[in-house]
C-alpha cells in the first residue's frame, strides 16, 4: 500500500488532507460553536456554484469559490442584521441565500452541458486530481489560519463564551465575528475542493463534535478536533488504497466511526 | 484613560433606546458618581436589560446622549474606557462550553496588552476577592450558579474596573448565595467601586438606593 506514495498525486492527497485535518476542524469548532451550521450549508452551495461555473466555463474552482463565499459572507454580515426590522434579517437571508445559490448551480449545469461525472466531483471531491498548485494554497491557507488562531486566541476564547462579554472587555466582537465567518466561507471552499460538497463535514464538524464530548478546557476542545481530524485523514486515506474506495467517503466512515466511539466514551455531564 | 475622575460614573440625558424600531427606553435622565452604588428595579420588560445594554455599548441610543467614565458612548475615548467596565450578564453566555473558571476570568484581560507576570497576579488576586480562587480549574459549566457569579465578578475585577454593571446578579441563586453574593457586592463597593444593578428583585441585595424602571421611564430613586 505504502508503494503507491511514490506516485505524486497520491503522496500529494495525503500531505493535503493530513494537513486539512489538522487546521480544518479548529474552523469547525466555531461553526459549531457559534451556531452557524445554517451559514455553512449556504457556503457549501455557494461552492457548489462556483465549482458548476468554474466548470462550464474552464475557470478555476478555489479562487471563484473563495470570492463568492466571501461575497456572501459580506452580503449577509451587511445586510443581516439591518434586515432585522422588516422582517429580512440574518436568518431569512442566510436561508435564502442557500437556497438560490444552489438553484442556480443547477441552471449553470444545465444550460452548459456540464458532465455528469465533472458534476459528482464537486459532490465527491477530486483529492487524487489535486495539482501542486492546490496544494501550495491548501498549505498556505492553513498557515493562515493557524496564524490567525495563535494571534487571536484568548479573543477567539472570549468570542466563544459570549459575544456580548467580549465586547464588554474591549474586544471588537463583530470585526472578530465577521472574521471567523470569511475564514469559514473559505474553509468551505478549499474543503468541497478536496473531499467534495457532500462530505466536508467530515473535516469540518465531526471532529469538532468528538471533541466537545472529552475536552476539559478550550485548549483541549482545538487540540481533541486538530487530532480526530488528523486521524479520520490518515486512517481513512489508507482505507481507501487497501479497500478501494473513494477517499472522501473513507475519510467520512472513519470521522463517523471516531464520533460512535467519542460518543460511547464520552464524560459524564458532557 | 481620558474620562476625569471629576466627572460622574454615569450620566444620561433624555436618552432613548429603540428595539425592532420601538421604543423601549426613555427618555430618562440618569446620573451615577464615582463611588455609588444603585439597584434598577421593575418588572419584566420594563426597560432595565436594554438600559444595561445602552451602558455597555452594546445598543446605541436613538435620542439623548450617554456618558460612561466620562467618555461619550461610541467614542473613541469610550473605546478605551470601556475596559474600565466590567459587565456581568450570564444570560449571554455559552454554559456548554469546557472552559475552565480560570479561563473565564481571564477573559476580563482578553482585550487589553497584559504582560504574563502581572496577568498571573491580576488574575489570582481578582479571584481571592471574588471568592473563587479554590474553584480556578473547576469547568465553569459545572458550577453552581452561585459560584459562577463569582467567577464572573472575578473576571470583571481583573479588568480592574471603575464601574460595575449587573445584569440579574441574583437570579436562580439560593437564599444562601443570594446572601454571599449580597455581602460580596457590599464590600466591593466598600472599596470604593461604582456598582449599578439591574434586578427584578432588590431585596437581596444591599440596601442601595432603587430606581424603578416602568414601561421604559424611570422613576425617582429612593432608598433601598
Amino acid at each position: 500500500m505504502l508503494e503507491a506514495l511514490q506516485y505524486a498525486p497520491i503522496a500529494r492527497a495525503l500531505v493535503v488532507l493530513l494537513v486539512a485535518g489538522a487546521v480544518f476542524p479548529l474552523t469547525g469548532v466555531f461553526v459549531l460553536r457559534l451556531n452557524l451550521v445554517t451559514l455553512r450549508f449556504t457556503l457549501m452551495h455557494g461552492t457548489m456554484l462556483a465549482a458548476a461555473v468554474a466548470l462550464a466555463l474552464g475557470m478555476d474552482q478555489i479562487i471563484l469559490a473563495a470570492g463568492l463565499n466571501i461575497a456572501l459572507v459580506a452580503l449577509i454580515s451587511l445586510f443581516g442584521r439591518k434586515g432585522e426590522q422588516s422582517g429580512f434579517g440574518t436568518g431569512t437571508l442566510t436561508t435564502f441565500l442557500m437556497v438560490t445559490t444552489i438553484g442556480a448551480a443547477f441552471v449553470v449545469i444545465y444550460r452548459f452541458n456540464v458532465p455528469a461525472k465533472d458534476t459528482l466531483s464537486i459532490l465527491w471531491g477530486s483529492l487524487f486530481a489535486l495539482t501542486p498548485r492546490d496544494a501550495y494554497v491548501t498549505a498556505g491557507f492553513a498557515a493562515a489560519t493557524l496564524i490567525f488562531f495563535l494571534a487571536s486566541y484568548r479573543k477567539l476564547k472570549a468570542l466563544l463564551f459570549s459575544h456580548d462579554v467580549a465586547f464588554s472587555v474591549g474586544i471588537d466582537a463583530t470585526a472578530l465575528h465577521r472574521a471567523l465567518l470569511a475564514l469559514v466561507g473559505l474553509t468551505v471552499a478549499l474543503a468541497v475542493r478536496l473531499v467534495g460538497a457532500l462530505l466536508l463535514d467530515a473535516l469540518l464538524l465531526l471532529p469538532a463534535i468528538v471533541a466537545g464530548f472529552h475536552a476539559r478546557s478550550t485548549r483541549q476542545l482545538f487540540l481533541i478536533s486538530a487530532l480526530v481530524g488528523v486521524l479520520s485523514a490518515l486512517v481513512g486515506f489508507f482505507l481507501s488504497l487497501g479497500l478501494d474506495i473513494p477517499a472522501s467517503s473513507a475519510v467520512t466512515m472513519t470521522a463517523a466511526l471516531l464520533l460512535g466511539i467519542g460518543f460511547l466514551t464520552k464524560r459524564r455531564g458532557t | 484613560m481620558t474620562s476625569s475622575p471629576a466627572e460622574p460614573a454615569l450620566e444620561l440625558r433624555a436618552a432613548a433606546a429603540e428595539r425592532s424600531g420601538r421604543r423601549v427606553l426613555g427618555p430618562i435622565d440618569l446620573r451615577v458618581e464615582r463611588g455609588d452604588a444603585l439597584l434598577l428595579a421593575g418588572p419584566n420588560g420594563s426597560g432595565k436589560t436594554t438600559l444595561l445594554l445602552l451602558l455597555v455599548g452594546l445598543i446605541r441610543a436613538s435620542s439623548g446622549s450617554v456618558r460612561v467614565l466620562g467618555t461619550s458612548l461610541g467614542s473613541a475615548e469610550w473605546r478605551r474606557a470601556r475596559r474600565k467596565v466590567g459587565y456581568v450578564n450570564q444570560a449571554s453566555v455559552d454554559t456548554t462550553l469546557p472552559i475552565s473558571a480560570l479561563e473565564v476570568a481571564a477573559i476580563g484581560l482578553a482585550g487589553a496588552m497584559v504582560p504574563p507576570q502581572l496577568r498571573r497576579e491580576r488574575l489570582r488576586r481578582a479571584m481571592q476577592s471574588a471568592g473563587c480562587l479554590h474553584l480556578e480549574h473547576r469547568l465553569y459549566r459545572e458550577l453552581s450558579g452561585g459560584e459562577k457569579q463569582r467567577v464572573d465578578i472575578a473576571r470583571c475585577l481583573a479588568q480592574e474596573p471603575e464601574l460595575l454593571l449587573l445584569d440579574e446578579p441574583s437570579a436562580a441563586l439560593d437564599p444562601s448565595a443570594k446572601e454571599a453574593l449580597g455581602a460580596l457586592l457590599g464590600a466591593l463597593h466598600d472599596g470604593g467601586l461604582t456598582i449599578v444593578a439591574v434586578s427584578h428583585e432588590t431585596g437581596s441585595l444591599p440596601s442601595w438606593p432603587v430606581a424603578s424602571l416602568s414601561r421604559g421611564l424611570l422613576e425617582p430613586a429612593r432608598l433601598g
